[in-house]
């Protein structure tokens, strides 16, 4: 073969080209760490690599998601022991106090210290983790155990307020609300009436126990809150004094004053019938209460006046009485009247529970008969959360629930705590000695939650190490493949640069000599 | 015979040696010259004149100065050529359009994997404003890194496109010096270094387009690309690029405008160009634009299922592709309002159900697009990336060193070797030399007669 001097620089060129190249990618290798250093290097491995990649993002978020639930499920643990270990001080003191040496005022005082404990066990249920209320199902934005309001037709149930073209009064459905759903209503009412598009905001502040009505950003009309009004009956309800409040849009009125929360009784046509013979000649004959809301001595009241209206003679008075203390309504058949019996068991009556009575029982003039059951009010905490599990994803297709909603642990414990603290007050000894039981019953509840709520850590934390395990697994794989192999590219560069200095050596005497060197 | 053609026969030599030097001198001259081919004279005997009844030689003469040329190497050098110039048009704007898809650090699989690990934490806080606002950026960071590829890819395009007419004037220069030497090889009826030149000249052209090329009986060369004549011996025709109603360049010839379909040809820079246009920019856009599109589709049929923490539902968490076309380049997030996130299955659950937040994070594992996940998909087309560049490049270094295998074998014949040379010199330089002496000695014989 016939080599031409072009060729033979050429291809000097060439290698010595092709040397520093390969010097320059090694060099680039170690310099970066990585092996891959554009898709072109490796696109099989570049594929794998960021399919790894996409894998730690994941298992670095479910790491995250199991922290969080972990905090949360701690949390809820914690709330939950904290209430058994006051359900413990509960039955300690049910026990002592259902000594038949206690007097009635000892009891009394004793129940002051079991609203105190039923208190703990409230707030602790109304426990939060960040801003989430960890106890209320997917209602995790109030607390999930809040007092209640009432609202009384014609006592307490209207708003007037101007829109912008005159006054308009509106009228809340009467019932027991929480703070929540009166929000809503109170809202529904304004925007049903006010005869425009506008829209209003009612919330309601649980730390200072304070409605906030807001007149919406972008509304045309600024309102006027006639709370000076005297059609304005629910001012005091919702803590505003009788002073108009003129709210432009996008401002809003906070209440002057924190509300004052209240049981009662929520009256409907299905409850509020009883049959009686009051002596006036009808016979046994229904006596029909008013469907509404009412305070205890509304309702009272409410049967005093149905009780005289149905027997129709004007000197026949009865008069109606709530113990407030000890749960129970007494009727009084006043002196002069004829004998009176009151049918409990009649078919037509459906307001016994309501009331108290389950035995019919007849009056003579001047007698009292007490409710023998007791009268169950509006539960003081109401449960306002939902059943929701809240679901997380802590691994692959692994979802933890982080949450145990609150009615199932707390509910029974406090009923029990209500039942308590009125047996207390009452001084019933029965009453107290139902209460060991259902106490006992609660605390049952609050075990059950625990386990539960270990139950469920437990799987997050088997997740999280297995989740662990993957990630160094995985982070392995991926230095593998894209990781320089430092001693392998330092070898590489070595050897390379001994053939370098070869290929100088022997290209400078190649090249520098010819045979015309030697022609004289 | 006479002294005299003593005379003419030295004098025969010495010209042949002059010549031969020349020649020599010559392809030292330009042993760098690319496309030089080393030029060789013949000799030839003169005709014998009979003297005495034997046949005596007259001396030498030049029968013709050749190149070394070997027109089957050359037919391949051009071919190759061809390649090269495809190839490395390819894996000059591939390694550009690498870099757009550079995942080793952090890019549209991360922002995507990011995307769904926002909707990830929304579930895990649905009450929480914080996280909401962070699923907002993220989702604002998808859609603007889908947005900036897609524009990368496209100025690619353009750049490319709006290189196409500068190239097709290059491309006429050539053709027209081509018909300039054509010529001359007629009016110097073949001269080695005409040819050299024009085969150099036909050697530039077939980087640009891969051509088909034969010689006339005196030499001229017709040029054929994609069954049209570039070059005839006599005339020549240019091409021009012609812009389409989506302003993309077609090239076409000059005079009859019909379209030379160089993207159907073997190699060239053009149609590499044209390649890189139409297939493969293209591909890497259309493949974007469908991620884009079912991401958008398919977050959106979930989305607009749930509930925001407003309590209103039905709405679109991306602005709705309208096609599949243009997708990616305008994929927007429909919503600002952290609140209007639509986190929960149910209006009566707020805040806490994260069901639909959960369900859109859940898409990320399923396959949507073409049987793939979202990943797998875009995995795939930046596995194609890497795949079409390296081979690209794999492509342009192997013809790289074919066609210096094949300018080897072609020096084999035509380079230039010094020591060869050197080895002529002394060798022309001795014959000069004894040609002289024949001369010298000639002149003593004349001179003998001449004193007698």
């Amino acid at each position: 073969m016939r080599i031409s001097n072009n060729i033979m620089y050429e291809k000097f060129l060439l290698n010595i080209r092709s040397n520093v190249n390969s010097i320059y990618r090694e060099q680039e290798k170690v310099g970066s760490g990585k092996r891959i250093n554009r898709l072109s290097d490796d696109p099989v491995g570049n594929y794998k690599a960021m399919d790894l990649r996409d894998r730690i993002r994941l298992i670095e978020q479910y790491q995250k998601n199991a922290n969080e639930s972990e905090t949360i499920l701690t949390a809820s643990e914690t709330a939950v022991s904290g209430a058994q270990e006051t359900a413990g001080r509960a039955s300690d003191l049910v026990l002592q106090y259902a000594n038949g040496t206690w007097t009635a005022e000892d009891r009394l005082n004793g129940a002051k210290e079991i609203q105190e404990i039923r208190n703990e066990i409230v707030n602790l249920a109304n426990k939060k983790v960040g801003s989430r209320y960890i106890f209320g199902g997917y209602l995790t934005d109030a607390p999930p155990y809040t007092e209640t309001l009432l609202i009384r037709t014609g006592v307490n149930d209207q708003i007037v307020f101007d829109a912008g073209s005159g006054d308009i009064t509106v009228t809340l459905q009467p019932g027991v609300y929480t703070p929540e759903q009166l929000n809503q209503e109170v809202k529904t009412r304004l925007e049903a009436a006010n005869g425009s598009a506008d829209t209003y905001a009612v919330s309601f502040n649980y730390s200072t126990d304070k409605f906030e009505i807001s007149n919406n950003t972008g509304n045309a009309n600024s309102i006027i809150l006639r709370w000076s009004d005297a059609g304005s009956t629910a001012a005091s309800t919702l803590g505003f004094d009788a002073v108009d409040d003129s709210v432009p849009a996008g401002s809003s009125a906070v209440a002057d004053n924190a509300v004052t929360f209240e049981r009662g009784f929520v009256v409907t046509t299905s409850n509020n019938v009883f049959m009686a013979d009051l002596g006036d000649g009808d016979g046994i004959a229904a006596v029909t209460l008013t469907a509404n809301t009412y305070t205890p001595t509304e309702l009272a009241a409410e049967i005093k006046t149905q009780l005289e209206a149905e027997d129709g003679d004007a000197g026949n008075t009865y008069s109606v009485t709530y113990n407030s203390t000890s749960q129970i309504f007494n009727i009084t058949n006043d002196a002069g009247n004829n004998a009176v019996t009151f049918a409990w068991t009649n078919a037509g009556t459906t307001a016994g529970s309501l009331l108290g009575f389950s035995t019919d029982v007849t009056l003579n003039e001047g007698e009292t008969a007490q409710s023998d059951t007791l009268v169950e009010l509006s539960s003081r905490y109401v449960y306002q959360g939902d059943s929701g599990n809240i679901e997380i994803e802590v691994a692959n297709g692994v979802s933890a629930t982080i949450n145990i909603p609150g009615d199932s642990v707390f509910d029974p414990i406090l009923t029990a705590m209500d039942g308590f603290i009125a047996s207390m007050n009452g001084n019933n000894i029965t009453g107290i000695n139902d209460s060991i039981n259902n106490i006992r019953n609660g605390d049952q509840a609050l075990l059950d939650a625990r386990a539960t709520i270990g139950a469920r850590l437990n799987r997050i934390e088997q997740e999280g190490i297995r989740m662990d395990e993957e990630f160094v697994v995985v982070k392995a794989s991926l230095s593998n493949i894209e990781d320089t192999d430092i001693v392998a590219s330092v070898v590489e560069i070595s050897k390379r640069e001994a053939s370098m200095e070869a290929l100088r050596m022997t290209g400078f005497q190649m090249l520098s000599k010819s045979l015309f060197d030697f022609l004289r | 015979m006479s002294l005299s053609a003593l005379f003419d026969i030295g004098k025969s030599a010495l010209i042949s040696s002059q010549a031969a030097l020349s020649v020599t001198a010559n392809n030292v001259a330009n042993v760098n010259t690319p496309g030089y081919s080393r030029q060789d004279v013949k000799l030839g005997s003169m005709a014998p004149q009979l003297v005495g009844g034997e046949w005596i030689g007259r001396g030498v003469n030049i029968v013709a100065i050749e190149r070394n040329y070997n027109a089957f190497i050359d037919t391949q050098i051009n071919n190759e050529t061809s390649s090269q110039g495809m190839y490395d048009s390819k894996s000059s704007v591939l390694s550009q359009v690498e870099d757009i898809f550079n995942e080793t650090q952090y890019g549209l699989s991360g922002a995507m994997q990011d995307f769904f690990n926002a909707w990830n934490e929304v579930a895990a806080n649905p009450e929480e404003r914080a996280q909401r606002v962070t699923l907002l950026e993220s989702s604002g960071a998808l859609a603007s890194r889908f947005q900036s590829m897609n524009t990368r890819l496209l100025d690619l395009q353009q750049n490319i496109n709006r290189e196409i007419p500068v190239v097709v004037n290059d491309v006429n220069k050539i053709i027209k010096s081509i018909y300039d030497l054509n010529l001359q090889v007629t009016v110097t009826g073949g001269a080695s270094d005409t040819l050299d030149q024009r085969d150099q000249m036909i050697n530039r052209l077939a980087e640009y387009v891969s051509l088909n090329k034969f010689e006339d009986s005196i030499g001229r060369v017709t040029v054929i690309v994609e069954g049209k004549n570039l070059i005839e011996p006599n005339t020549y025709n240019t091409i021009s690029a012609q812009a389409g109603t989506d302003g993309m360049y077609d090239v076409v010839m000059s005079d009859t405008g019909e379209t030379l379909n160089l993207q159907n040809s073997s190699g060239g820079i053009i149609k590499g160009m044209l390649d890189l246009r139409d297939v493969e920019l293209q591909n890497y856009r259309d493949n974007l634009d469908t991620l884009a599109y079912n991401l958008a589709v398919e977050v959106n049929t979930v989305h607009s299922g749930g509930y925001a923490l407003d309590e209103t539902t039905g709405r679109n968490f991306f602005t709705p592709p309208t096609t599949v076309t243009g997708a990616a380049g305008s994929l927007t997030v429909a919503i600002s309002d952290p609140n209007l996130v639509a986190a929960s299955s149910s209006p009566n659950e707020l805040p806490g159900n994260n069901l639909q937040a959960q369900a859109i994070s859940d898409l990320q594992s399923q396959a949507l697009v073409s049987g793939s996940t979202f990943s797998d998909y875009y995995r795939s087309l930046v596995s194609q990336v890497g795949i079409d560049t390296a081979s690209a490049s794999r492509e342009l270094g192997s013809s790289q060193s074919v066609l210096f295998q094949l300018k080897g074998k072609r020096d084999e014949f035509a380079g230039v070797s010094l020591d060869e040379e050197a080895v002529n010199i002394v060798r022309f330089q001795r014959s000069y030399e004894a040609a002289a002496k024949i001369i010298k000695v000639t002149e003593d014989l004349f001179n003998t007669i001449i004193n007698m």
